[in-house]
């Protein structure tokens, strides 16, 4: 289990701060800018204790931890800890130092639940730099960066003119409505590569993708359980015309025009859309 | 049937020549053109099925391993190609054949699920345009996704024009005229001249889908080598491209995201629920699939399917952008594909870009 499923929004504000380190027009590239590239997610570092930041990005001469914090209330213990990293902890890890003089520095990424989070922040002598994504990018509170590109970057409020690149499309724990896009789009996909018969746990693991393997087996079954409760009610509802199962074995089948495709495809939409707050339920936690 | 390497050579030269002399004593020509057919290939030849869209088609090899005829029959019509499979990614097929007979096949052949045409963007005609002299150019572009009461004053829903020169001068100044008015300047073939010490190596009409028409030639080596010069070209440009694509990988110590996004840059604003219902209809030119799943006015995210190859794509959309993401296994061409339609289809002016800047 990771820690980017601990909030609703939490993977929301994990892309957002991801989106900064990659050389966009459409979105604020601040990392990208002052050369910064993304070098870890969630790295689990001894000092000797392990603390869990949830993101690293590395510059030719710094490293930045990104803490993304969603929530108004909880700070975690371990925060306060991130300032005593030091690079030989990242050599114990295999992480590739760039330079002999390396600085590492944090930063806390959310959006106005910063607002909230400043007293508590300060009330444990945290006064790392805490930058605000919402509408706009900003540092708002906290110490000056250690790097002056940051500061000099962070130090003016730019507008966020889209929303943030999806650079991490969900996690297991993530809502079902986050999920079943790409359910749908491996239908299609097994459709068009004439592997429209499948079982349950064949498709979980091709949803799945990257993250399938770092699964534990049980975890692995609980989403394959989820799967089919998921493929159930697909059938019951808009898909009805789509689906069908014999036991584990599924079928997909959508006539070979296109017309039939937009269809499903609306189908698909509609029932994204009706996914009501009901069924807003964590994929891994289950209905 | 030819049976070697050689042999091919030798009647695609004997056809060059004879159409030479037919053109310097008669004006036309006597044969079919040696045309040359690029196609991205992601399987073996074994894999072609021997009957689609009503063509049945039988393989024969050749003495080289690499080259094998192929017999097509399609009602009446018997038409021969030869598949050159060395370029394992890019297989060039060879044909002396009626060319819109060769066409209508190529159509259908490159809609088969592991095979494709080459999307070649105006861009990288003209760097073929680059080191030969430029002698004439095609530009097709038809608005496909806004009707025309949809439309500006000032914008163009179709544009069709085929220059031919003796020299390189009218088609150089015609396109920077059209460049200079802001009119659709995406080239859809241009027309080249390898000339060395006053003789014509061959004239060439390179065509973005992969086509290249001898048009009149001494010596087949030479377009054989040009040919070769698009393949790697547009090899390493898929290379590139494929590098983009996103994977997350468990290290020892957290998770690796490799690979980054593309973002295309639309020349002016477009409404994007429109756009949307185009790009994922499943039909031509684009040929996506598609649900969305995250909306606003000005934004929405696509999970999509390039029902092409079966790969899965996801894209966001915004009024002035648009951002493509590329799994691991997806197929590069599909970028060249979407670009190059929405350049023929909807906004000649469109960029796309990478982390090291403009793809093309």
């Amino acid at each position: 289990m990771t820690n980017t499923d601990q909030s609703f929004d939490h993977l929301d504000i994990i892309n957002a701060v991801l989106g900064l380190a990659y050389n966009f027009e459409s979105y604020p590239n601040h990392l990208f800018k002052a050369g910064y590239k993304l070098s870890r997610i969630e790295p689990i570092i001894g000092i000797p204790d392990s603390i869990n930041p949830d993101i690293l990005f590395m510059s030719e001469n710094m490293g930045l931890f990104a803490e993304c914090k969603g929530g108004k209330i909880k700070i975690g213990s371990n925060l306060r800890r991130y300032d005593s990293v030091q690079v030989r902890h990242l050599i114990e890890k295999g992480i590739d130092i760039p330079t002999e003089s390396l600085e590492l520095d944090v930063g806390i990424f959310g959006r106005d639940n910063l607002i909230h989070l400043k007293e508590q922040l300060t009330e444990k002598g945290i006064d790392y730099p805490q930058v605000i994504l919402d509408k706009t990018v900003e540092q708002i509170h906290g110490r000056s960066f250690k790097d002056p590109k940051l500061n000099a970057l962070f130090s003016e409020s730019v507008e966020i003119k889209s929303k943030a690149p999806l650079i991490l499309k969900f996690t297991h724990s993530s809502p079902v409505k986050k999920i079943a896009p790409f359910i749908f789009t491996t239908l299609m996909s097994r459709l068009i590569t004439g592997r429209n018969k499948f079982k349950v746990r064949d498709l979980t693991e091709e949803v799945m993708g990257d993250i399938w393997d770092n699964l534990d087996k049980s975890l692995q079954n609980t989403l394959v359980d989820k799967m089919k409760k998921f493929l159930r009610q697909c059938k019951t509802k808009q898909l009805t015309n789509y689906l069908k199962n014999s036991d584990d074995v599924w079928s997909v089948d959508i006539p070979d025009h296109w017309k039939s495709r937009k269809k499903f495809s609306d189908d698909c939409n509609r029932f994204i859309r009706e996914l009501d707050q009901k069924d807003l339920f964590y994929f891994f936690r289950g209905v | 049937m030819i049976k070697s390497r050689g042999e091919l050579h030798k009647q695609m030269e004997m056809t060059i020549d004879a159409n030479l002399r037919s053109l310097e004593e008669h004006g036309e020509y006597s044969e079919y053109n040696v045309k040359t057919n690029i196609i991205e290939s992601n399987c073996d030849i074994d894999k072609i099925p021997p009957t689609f869209d009503g063509y049945h088609i039988e393989i024969k090899p050749t003495d080289d391993k690499f080259l094998f005829g192929l017999i097509v029959r399609n009602n009446s019509q018997r038409f021969v190609l030869y598949i050159d499979t060395f370029f394992d990614r890019f297989w060039k097929l060879y044909n002396m054949e009626n060319s819109e007979t060769i066409d209508k096949f190529m159509d259908k052949f490159t809609n088969l699920l592991l095979l494709d045409s080459l999307w070649m963007p105006h861009q990288m005609l003209d760097t073929i345009e680059s080191t030969l002299v430029n002698v004439g150019f095609s530009i097709k572009f038809k608005q496909e996704i806004f009707d025309e009461d949809e439309l500006g004053e000032d914008d163009i829903s179709q544009l069709t024009m085929r220059l031919w020169s003796r020299g390189t001068k009218p088609s150089k100044n015609l396109f920077k005229l059209l460049q200079e008015n802001n009119y659709p300047s995406t080239k859809t073939s241009t027309r080249v001249l390898n000339i060395d010490d006053h003789k014509v190596k061959f004239l060439d009409e390179v065509f973005f889908d992969g086509k290249i028409t001898v048009n009149k030639g001494t010596d087949i080596e030479e377009h054989i080598r040009f040919v070769d010069k698009i393949i790697d070209d547009y090899s390493t440009k898929m290379k590139e491209i494929e590098n983009n694509r996103m994977s997350l990988t468990k290290s020892a110590c957290g998770q690796v995201v490799s690979g980054s996004p593309f973002e295309i840059k639309f020349s002016k604003n477009y409404d994007i629920h429109h756009l949307s219902e185009k790009i994922i209809n499943s039909t031509h030119p684009f040929k996506s699939w598609g649900v969305i799943h995250d909306q606003t006015d000005d934004f929405l995210r696509i999970a999509g399917v390039d029902v092409h190859t079966g790969d899965k794509f996801s894209m966001d959309l915004m009024q002035k952008y648009g951002r493509l993401y590329l799994p691991e296994n997806a197929c590069g061409n599909m970028v060249f594909r979407l670009y190059t339609n929405i350049q023929h289809y909807l906004d000649p002016g469109v960029m796309i870009f990478d982390e090291h800047g403009s793809v093309f």
